[in-house]
């Protein structure tokens, strides 16, 4: 009896509780995370407090908070916050606005169903390497397609989006292009949970079509709609390769972005210190906005 | 109040017929029940009444005006939806405000006529609680007191119990028909449960495939049903059927003979209906007795049900004493009493005599 017991109480000591299983199933990410997140997060910080020099031989000083000081007293960054916040709003608006839409008339019967469903889901498979390419063709003047088509209908006109004025509206429809596919989808998904005869009660309570919309189609997608507005957010702040490839930053730093202008003073100025302390300034501004959004509006919504 | 005349209605979608021909008084101030199986129509009439669907063909009055292609809110109706639809996310209150957003009342009104529902309802304690956080009974007090606000010229109900336990649906039943003979407005109930058409109905509507099949009072509808189909759909335990033909004042079937007592059913092929409680258990070579194997015991408490298989395999029931014994595989007889038969034509109608 004795030899029995203490086997069970051996065989139980081998078990794992489930904080020691969740570490051991999640421990090749936990590496994987310290690898890629972790690693370049602390030896950013530390380039951050660091003057890095290349020539004459790579050497690093330390410098205290300067790098700092100096992002805050100079107004090609302060320009960049204002680029990256016309950015990121109009991209996050159009974007939303865009997703709505699609999910609107996604739901709506129709023929074609699964195939307008497929069609207006591609834009989101489509690298943003490639959307920028396209986009620069529609924006282009001179060899742009809008002249193209102009001069088929022979017109002189030469329409050229490559502006200062309009650059970073023509990165903001480009970014939302890629994006509301997938915002549009969960909106679709969202919308088929809403029972039928719900829009038939706003029928016989007389409800206008705007009030059935606000209290019938609305509510179920508003997790939702915030979810994705923080999203894209944090995606549009750090957008780099649709601006990289469309418009390069320019004309001039019109469309200088705090990312690109991150990429501009590290890997061409190769001001590593100066830009990982820029860096953590666009930490900062993301974590803020989402947080503020967290604040004024995600706290009142609730997952269906 | 209002008096609703449907007049010939028809309603297709595409090639399929939903109601076909529909003729029907709705009387002033009465609780009609539309009773029938999925897919026969009574939601589609409903709607079409309520204004959500319009008909293909006929016409529909409210108090002799016409309203066929009119709105809902050019009806002066109320609607209680299947599951007691609310808007998920307003409060109680809010849900019962909706109903009047759009009326000209004042401020005052609408808050009186707020706080008399709640109270008729017993909704006071939750008008500020959201329909997630109240169980299926209160929903239910408070979809109705959402359409009782409206003081609406007729209330139609789709089916607005069927998502409840049988516990709370057999209170809230008397509950909503008192209400309604409280108000005295004209309420239209559709369900496919014949226990909650008999017992609210001033009058009962059957349908079956887009007919209307009969229309009477539940007692009419039970002890004359117009068909076969209204004889077998109403009445728990239902109705014994049993086909054969008649000659010369005997029914045969196969080889069982039973004698009509003088009833002047003419000769040609007919099905017998009995209900269970106007037969009884015999022996098994009884004449005019059917012969039968149990099937299964049904204890009841103040009854029991006896149900056995003929000899083509056909179930019959049979209402006996809480003390009858029998073990299943056991044979007997069913004898029907003649006098409480009804025969059905090939038709289906109801042969009477």
């Amino acid at each position: 009896m004795a030899t029995i017991a203490n086997k069970k109480s051996r065989q139980r000591r081998r078990e794992l509780t489930d904080g020691q299983f969740a570490l051991m199933i999640g421990l090749p990410v936990i590496l994987l995370l310290v690898v890629i997140v972790a690693y370049p997060l602390v030896y950013s910080a530390w380039m951050a407090f660091h003057r890095i020099m290349f020539f004459g031989g790579y050497r690093a000083k330390f410098v205290g908070f300067k790098n700092f000081a100096t992002v805050l007293s100079d107004p090609e960054f302060w320009w960049c916050t204002w680029v990256t916040i016309r950015f990121t709003l109009e991209s996050v608006i159009l974007t939303m606005l865009l997703g709505l839409g699609i999910g609107l008339l996604l739901n709506r019967p129709s023929r074609f169903g699964s195939l307008w469903r497929t069609l207006v889901f591609l834009p989101w498979c489509v690298s943003l390497y490639g959307a920028g390419l396209m986009f620069a063709y529609l924006a282009r003047g001179q060899t742009g397609l809008p002249t193209a088509i102009l001069a088929d209908l022979g017109m002189q006109n030469v329409p050229d989006f490559m502006t200062t004025r309009s650059i970073v509206e023509v990165l903001a429809i480009g970014s939302s292009w890629t994006m509301a596919p997938l915002v549009g989808f969960f909106v679709l998904a969202n919308l088929k949970t809403i029972p039928k005869r719900l829009y038939d009660l706003a029928a016989i309570d007389q409800l206008t079509p705007l009030e059935t919309f606000w209290n019938v189609t609305l509510p179920p997608l508003r997790f939702t709609l915030f979810v994705f507005t923080s999203i894209s957010i944090v995606l549009s702040m750090k957008l780099f390769d649709l601006i990289f490839v469309l418009s390069d930053g320019g004309p001039g730093d019109a469309s200088s972005t705090l990312t690109y202008q991150l990429y501009k003073v590290s890997f061409k100025n190769l001001n590593l210190g100066y830009g990982a302390a820029m860096s953590f300034f666009l930490l900062f501004f993301i974590i803020g906005s989402t947080m503020a959004l967290y604040l004024v509006w995600g706290r009142r919504e609730k997952a269906l | 109040m209002a008096k609703i005349e449907l007049r010939q209605i028809r309603k297709t979608y595409d090639r399929y017929v939903a109601v076909e021909n529909l003729d029907l008084d709705i009387i002033d101030g009465e609780f009609l029940v539309m009773l029938g199986p999925s897919g026969c129509g009574k939601t589609t009439t409903l709607n079409m009444i309520a204004g959500l669907d319009y008909p293909s063909q006929g016409q529909i009055l409210f108090d002799g005006r016409e309203v066929t292609a009119e709105p809902p809110h050019g009806r002066n109706i109320a609607m209680v939806f299947q599951s007691s639809l609310l808007y998920p996310h307003l409060t109680v209150r809010k849900n019962i405000e909706a109903s009047l957003r759009h009326s000209k009342l004042s401020k005052a009104e609408r808050a009186q006529r707020i706080a008399d529902a709640a109270r008729m309802l017993e909704l006071e304690p939750m008008l500020d609680k959201l329909p997630s956080q109240m169980s299926g009974g209160q929903r239910q007090r408070a979809a109705t007191a959402k359409a009782i606000v409206r003081e609406p010229a007729c209330f139609l109900l789709d089916e607005p119990l069927s998502a409840l336990d049988a516990a709370l649906r057999l209170s809230l039943r008397s509950e909503l028909v008192n209400l309604q003979k409280r108000l005295g407005t004209t309420a239209v109930f559709v369900t496919h449960d014949q226990v909650e058409a008999m017992t609210m109905g001033d009058r009962i509507a059957v349908m079956s495939k887009g007919n209307l099949e009969q229309i009477g009072t539940p007692d009419e509808i039970y002890n004359q049903p117009a068909s076969l189909f209204v004889a077998t759909f109403l009445g728990s335990p239902p109705m014994n059927i049993v086909a054969g033909d008649v000659s010369g004042g005997v029914f045969h079937a196969g080889p069982v003979a039973i004698d009509l007592a003088g009833r002047a059913i003419p000769n040609g092929p007919v099905s017998l209906g009995v209900r269970p409680q106007h037969v009884t258990v015999t022996a098994p070579d009884a004449a005019g007795a059917i012969p039968v194997t149990v099937y299964a015991l049904e204890h009841l408490g103040r009854e029991s049900v006896v149900i056995a298989d003929d000899a083509g395999g056909n179930k019959l029931r049979a209402l006996v004493d809480p003390g009858f014994h029998a073990r299943i595989g056991d044979r007997l007889g069913i004898m029907p009493a003649a006098s409480a038969c009804f025969f059905f034509g090939p038709d289906g109608r109801r042969i009477s005599a």
